[in-house]
């Protein structure tokens, strides 16, 4: 997977977000379908995988929200914007993968047990991962801070990767995460506050080892 | 105190290292592979659903053949006994292959 340049920002999709558009969705129309699949792949997969950080974890819940996109689009209701629901079922994707990795983790005992009679667990080690779309001068830089994001509060860590990492303006923030936009301000604030705490305890503690 | 603007410096140039991140892509094919994994359900939920209309019918042809057989096969009458005591007396009766005084028996002998 590579990262592309243009149009980071959320695409507007106001051309075809009309009534008789989500009508031929919720006919099951395949074009339609397709039209959604292709204006939508990049921002799912990008989302996912600022989550995530495994291109294949990320591929495989960008699927897995395309697919809850074709079977409850009749649930969608036409006050929000199209791509704002899909964003929501992404986080809500990638965040039900992140806690079910983390009690699969505090479950070790039994997972060695399963082990035994099982195949291997194909879950990466994401701590080495690299978003492609990150600069070269600044790779590792931003896996540590990658991995100091993952330590946030997770609504922190929501606005936070929704903002820096898919580029939505705090509006369109705040609508995904279905909250004011003083609310996700004071989220940001607040985990750039932590950040900045953690980053400066782990270059501390670098510079002493 | 040279230390920490040098720890604050790169605190900040860290967090600073997203800035300008270009978006992930995924590749041309992606569309399909989600078609293909549909199907791949859609028919999932189609043998699942034959297998429970199986087991459906399975269990209905089990009833009707009970309830013909109790229809068709009416109790047995042959049994004289008409209160509880003398219908377990019979049972006893008919089923008991070991005999209470055998022992009484031998100690007399």
């Amino acid at each position: 997977m590579q990262a592309s340049k243009p149009s980071h920002k959320n695409p507007k999709i106001s051309s075809i977000e009309d009534s008789e558009y989500i009508e031929r969705l919720n006919r099951r129309d395949e074009s339609a379908f397709k039209q959604l699949v292709n204006e939508h792949k990049n921002q799912v997969y990008n989302t996912c995988l600022g989550f995530l950080r495994n291109p294949h974890d990320a591929e495989d819940v960008a699927q897995e929200v395309f697919i809850q996109v074709f079977d409850s689009i009749g649930d969608f209701r036409e006050d929000a914007a199209l791509s704002t629901w899909i964003y929501r079922i992404a986080v809500t994707k990638s965040l039900e993968l992140i806690r079910y990795r983390k009690r699969k983790k505090r479950s070790g005992f039994f997972k060695a047990i399963g082990s035994v009679f099982s195949e291997p667990d194909e879950q990466e080690d994401v701590s080495g991962y690299m978003h492609p779309g990150v600069k070269l001068e600044n790779k590792e830089r931003a896996a540590t801070l990658f991995n100091e994001i993952d330590k946030l509060p997770e609504r922190q860590r929501v606005a936070f990767t929704l903002q820096k990492v898919e580029g939505l303006s705090y509006q369109e923030v705040a609508d995904v995460m279905e909250i004011s936009v003083p609310a996700v301000e004071s989220l940001i604030h607040r985990g750039k506050e932590s950040l900045k705490k953690q980053l400066y305890n782990y270059y501390q503690q670098n510079e002493l080892d | 105190m040279k230390n920490q603007k040098h720890t604050d410096r790169e605190v900040d140039k860290t967090l600073a290292s997203l800035d300008g991140i270009e978006r992930a892509t995924t590749d041309d094919f992606f569309y399909s592979r989600v078609t293909a994994r549909l199907e791949k359900r859609n028919k999932a939920q189609e043998s699942s659903g034959i297998g429970v209309a199986v087991a459906a019918a399975a269990v209905f042809i089990m009833l009707v053949l009970n309830l013909i057989s109790i229809s068709q096969y009416p109790p047995a009458t042959d049994s004289t006994a008409t209160t509880r005591t003398e219908v377990v007396d019979q049972l006893a009766s008919d089923y008991q292959s070991f005999d209470n005084n055998y022992y009484q028996t031998f100690e007399e002998e």
